[in-house]
């Protein structure tokens, strides 16, 4: 090896370059990026009217990217406590693989790209509310919220709420109470979620300096929160059904999945010490994942089975 | 002397990120142009519809 290259190799993590697509593809956090392409996919198939299959395909490869230009952006902003956190430090960024410069760029390009794609070949309202996403994730969310108060994800939860609004808005050009209603399960659940994964991860969060619930008001108050949250969460999740966006498979599912839901959200509130405490809230946290998934996927379901929403029974 | 910046592995793992780029891209040419080719078909549709 030349002297050049000795001297560059000392260098390297400041001259960039070094990502493979592998890094780049991991910028994008691609779990998130598929939950929130699911979710768009069910705002599709929920809403009134029909799309081009191929518009379709574009709006959620378009919802999919700027998903993942948020990710990309959020992982530049916050390299500083990802690099503490056991959780996130072998991301991309902190492990220097990419620089947070071009992380940056990565996200920017591919935030304007995704919302002018949208804009150009759905509709300008979806365009708008997918714009709104990034910024609300990006800005409100992880500039001012993550750090500042331990409601961070309470209100930042609203940023992972809008993609299914954003594809039934793609099929229909407008927010309707239904979308809405689908928005609010999302915006519901993350806080005990989330609150489930920070009560084991609480030194985790500690070390960086992010102020969830269980660092700053205890874990006590924060089993409550989860429990308070819970019993809001299960009732709103009936209102598709009630709005008639889905029918009668959706609610004996709703049901039967809520009652587990509200089992483990009881288990963490109940069960505080030792090992039996943590996994009461590792199995609330991983139950949570499956119950967003399954609730959304018992949607395009009854599409598929042919089965009726309430819309199309009620007189 | 090798005059680049980066080590042969260096380069190699940049050729592979630019095969991919372009492979994706591609993809997206040819994704937009058929989703072009739809928009125009429905606006068409729709001016001969009244």
């Amino acid at each position: 090896m030349s002297d050049l290259h000795l001297d560059i190799a000392s260098h390297s993590p400041v001259l960039g370059g070094q990502g493979t697509a592998g890094d780049y593809f991991a910028l994008l956090k691609p779990r998130v990026m598929s939950l929130v392409i699911f979710t768009a996919l069910v705002g599709i198939v929920a809403a009134p009217g029909t799309l081009h299959p191929l518009l379709a395909l574009v709006a959620l490869l378009a919802i999919g990217i700027g998903a993942g230009a948020s990710g990309a952006l959020n992982m530049w902003y916050d390299s500083d406590i990802d690099a503490v956190m056991r959780r996130t430090r072998s991301r991309p960024v902190p492990r220097g693989a990419i620089l947070p410069g071009e992380a940056l760029g990565f996200g920017a390009f591919l935030a304007i790209a995704s919302v002018i794609a949208l804009g150009l070949f759905v509709n300008l309202v979806a365009a708008a509310l997918l714009a709104f996403t990034i910024f609300f994730y990006v800005v409100i969310y992880t500039m001012w919220l993550k750090r500042w108060t331990p409601q961070n994800i309470v209100i930042g939860g609203a940023a992972g709420a809008l993609p299914p609004m954003i594809g039934w808005a793609a099929v229909t050009g407008t927010i309707d109470p239904g979308s809405i209603s689908l928005f609010l399960i999302i915006f519901m659940w993350t806080p005990p979620h989330f609150w489930a994964l920070a009560l084991f991860r609480e030194d985790d969060y500690g070390k960086a300096g992010v102020p969830m619930l269980p660092n700053v008001a205890g874990r006590d108050e924060t089993r409550k929160q989860i429990l308070l949250y819970t019993l809001v969460l299960l009732p709103l999740t009936f209102l598709p059904a009630l709005l008639g966006v889905s029918g009668i498979l959706y609610v004996t599912g709703v049901a039967l999945l809520s009652a587990i839901f509200l089992y483990y959200a009881i288990n963490v509130y109940r069960l505080r010490e030792g090992a039996a405490a943590d996994r009461a809230c590792k199995k609330l946290f991983g139950f949570s994942i499956l119950w967003l998934f399954l609730v959304f996927a018992l949607i395009p379901v009854e599409r598929l089975l042919g089965i009726a929403s309430f819309a199309s029974v009620l007189p | 002397m090798n005059n680049t910046p980066f080590s042969p592995a260096d380069m190699a793992r940049r050729r592979k990120r630019s095969l991919v780029m372009a492979l994706i891209l591609a993809v997206l040419v040819a994704l937009f142009f058929a989703t072009t080719i739809v928009r125009i078909g429905s606006n068409f549709a729709a001016m001969a519809g009244g």
